[in-house]
């Protein structure tokens, strides 16, 4: 069900772009377009890939038994200036286990961004912190995470713009006292392709 | 046109005055109370990553997938398991096929049975109605019909069957919701009452006792234990106090064959009965349970299985001879890792738990159809003093 949902977002979303991308462009320079004060929000859906686990001495865990999956996101933005943006997302993502689990992803956190470019090609690297909300077989955990990424994205009007972005998502657990063996780091590379309104 | 709030323009809040301001102080409590609540929740326990690490791909056959597997039996050469059909496989391996009952595949089963030599099949009609019950020797070569309509009734539906101390007995119940009991007597060559009839209670099951001084037939329906020396004398047990009956209470019963008989509720205790007395066992309060089961290996760590009744489903393991007695989301010895627990049987409903008549290295369990891609059936093989984990069959 929730595959389901999350592909018909992301064809809305992806539709609703190109809908507008359809529209004359305006031909202005990224300056005009990008200020201080300036906002956006941005909907993206894409795949969810799992790279790697570490268990809790930094050794590799040989198979993490995860199959991709995919992502979805909302992100807020507020321009410091013509380069610098700091805003909040919130995402949902799962992949699925070879046992034929599913494991969800909720986090939720702050985001910096630097962006350059112009019209009609902007891109941008951005950083993200925040708290991970895990859950597997009815079992839920919260835990710290942190992204790093980098995307590009194309003015298709004034107030809109398609792009792509990929990030590394670094999801760690941390277990207290005698459970601290649990502890594990993992890893995984997000792309998505969205869309983003900005006003 | 109202002029827009300039909330830059009010005078910054000071930690004095936030200090001096309930209703802000009383936010940061609720704030931290819900983040505490938040972490509370998480079981530092479980390792999420991990548990997916130690999980084993599970390959089943697909006719065991959005199904109920409500009953097993076996003779020399087959598993045989109940669905809507009667399926089986070679003891030797294999793959699973449907049973041709008396030379036709298409017919609706309503009950399976078998006491390790004889199979025991009832076919229903379109209305769920008992038209006959077959029986085989020879692994369903040739098959003969055992009359039981004309001897149970042509108004009978057909609960369960259940082969104990080598006795077919016939769970039913009539149009008017009345549940019996009927055996089948080898003697007379006829089904006949087992003492249980027309009453208002589903009946649930029945195990027999081989204990050496007085063997028993118990029979629980959902709220009463019965109890008899022969298949056609079983009354209700009134054996005080801490008889386990009550009102819809009554979910598994089993036996360890040697003079105790246990009895679950959907209360979270279990009734044990031994030496002339039940005595009741708080296995996990206020948690409606389901099956039962005696696991005799390894003998050194005898265990009774629980399947749960409610949410998450699965089952538990209960070691009376432990200070830490009851074991649960597969973190015990019979799943040997939660992992493969978790991508098996959570979230399943436990139908029963079966063992081969002459088997106790071989354990099934049985599952509702759920709604998970798991399977409704998987085997487990007491190998070299442990157990092997749930394989998908």
């Amino acid at each position: 069900m929730s595959k389901k949902l999350l592909a018909a977002i992301m064809a809305i979303a992806c539709a609703g772009a190109l809908t507008v991308g359809a529209q004359e462009n305006t031909g202005n320079s990224s300056e005009i377009l990008r200020e201080k004060g300036d906002q956006s929000i941005t909907i993206q859906a894409g795949g969810f890939v799992p790279l790697f686990v570490l268990d809790s001495t930094g050794a590799l865990i040989p198979s993490s038994n995860m199959y991709p999956g995919a992502s979805f996101d909302v992100q807020y933005r507020y321009m410091l200036d013509n380069h610098i943006g700091l805003g909040g997302s919130i995402s949902g993502s799962f992949v699925t286990t070879i046992g034929g689990g599913t494991l969800f992803f909720a986090p939720i956190g702050a985001t910096v961004a630097w962006v350059g470019g112009g019209d009609p090609l902007e891109y941008e690297v951005f950083a993200e912190l925040g708290m991970n909300i895990i859950r597997l077989y009815g079992n839920g955990l919260i835990e710290p995470y942190a992204k790093l990424g980098a995307g590009v994205s194309h003015y298709v009007a004034l107030a809109w713009d398609i792009g792509l972005k990929v990030a590394w998502c670094f999801f760690p657990e941390f277990h207290l006292g005698t459970y601290s063996n649990l502890n594990s780091y993992a890893n995984f590379l997000e792309f998505s392709i969205g869309a983003s309104y900005h006003f | 046109m109202h002029e827009p709030t300039k909330i830059l323009d009010r005078p910054p809040e000071t930690h004095k005055n936030a200090e001096k301001n309930p209703r802000r102080r009383g936010g940061w409590i609720a704030a931290a109370l819900l983040i505490l609540l938040v972490f509370a929740g998480c079981d530092n326990t479980f390792s999420v990553f991990q548990t997916i690490a130690k999980e084993e791909r599970q390959i089943g056959e697909d006719l065991f997938k959005n199904t109920t597997v409500r009953a097993m039996a076996d003779d020399n050469a087959n598993y045989y398991a109940l669905l809507s059909k009667v399926v089986w496989r070679p003891k030797s391996g294999g793959s699973w096929n449907v049973l041709a009952i008396a030379g036709s595949t298409d017919y609706f089963a309503a009950g399976l049975a078998g006491n390790g030599t004889k199979l025991y099949v009832a076919k229903a009609d379109d209305n769920n109605g008992l038209e006959d019950i077959y029986t085989t020797s020879d692994s369903g070569t040739t098959w003969t019909a055992m009359s039981a309509a004309a001897g149970i009734g042509t108004d009978s539906f057909v609960d369960w069957l259940k082969c104990a101390n080598d006795t077919l007995f016939v769970a039913v119940h009539d149009s008017t919701g009345q549940y019996s009991l009927f055996y089948y007597d080898g003697v007379s060559s006829k089904f006949a009452s087992a003492g249980v009839s027309s009453i208002d209670e589903p009946l649930v099951d029945i195990v027999y006792d081989y204990h050496n001084t007085s063997p028993q037939y118990w029979l629980i329906s959902d709220s009463k234990v019965y109890k008899g020396t022969t298949p056609g004398s079983i009354a209700e047990d009134a054996t005080a106090p801490n008889n386990p009956n009550y009102d819809g209470y009554l979910l598994g019963i089993a036996s360890d064959g040697a003079g105790r008989i246990i009895v679950s509720r959907r209360d979270g205790s279990v009734y044990s009965y031994s030496s002339g007395a039940w005595s009741p066992i708080t296995v996990k309060s206020s948690t409606k349970l389901g099956p039962l089961f005696f696991l005799a290996l390894p003998a050194s760590s005898k265990r009774i299985l629980i399947g749960k009744g409610v949410s998450s489903f699965g089952y538990m393991e209960y070691d009376e001879s432990s200070s830490t007695p009851l074991k649960e989301n597969g973190s015990s010895f019979v799943s040997t890792s939660s992992s493969i627990y978790y991508t098996t049987i959570h979230s399943k409903e436990v139908q029963a738990f079966w063992q081969p008549s002459s088997d106790p290295n071989t354990l099934f369990v049985l599952l509702a159809s759920g709604n998970t891609g798991t399977y409704a059936l998987y085997r487990n093989d007491y190998i070299t003093g442990s157990w092997s984990g749930w394989t998908a069959e």
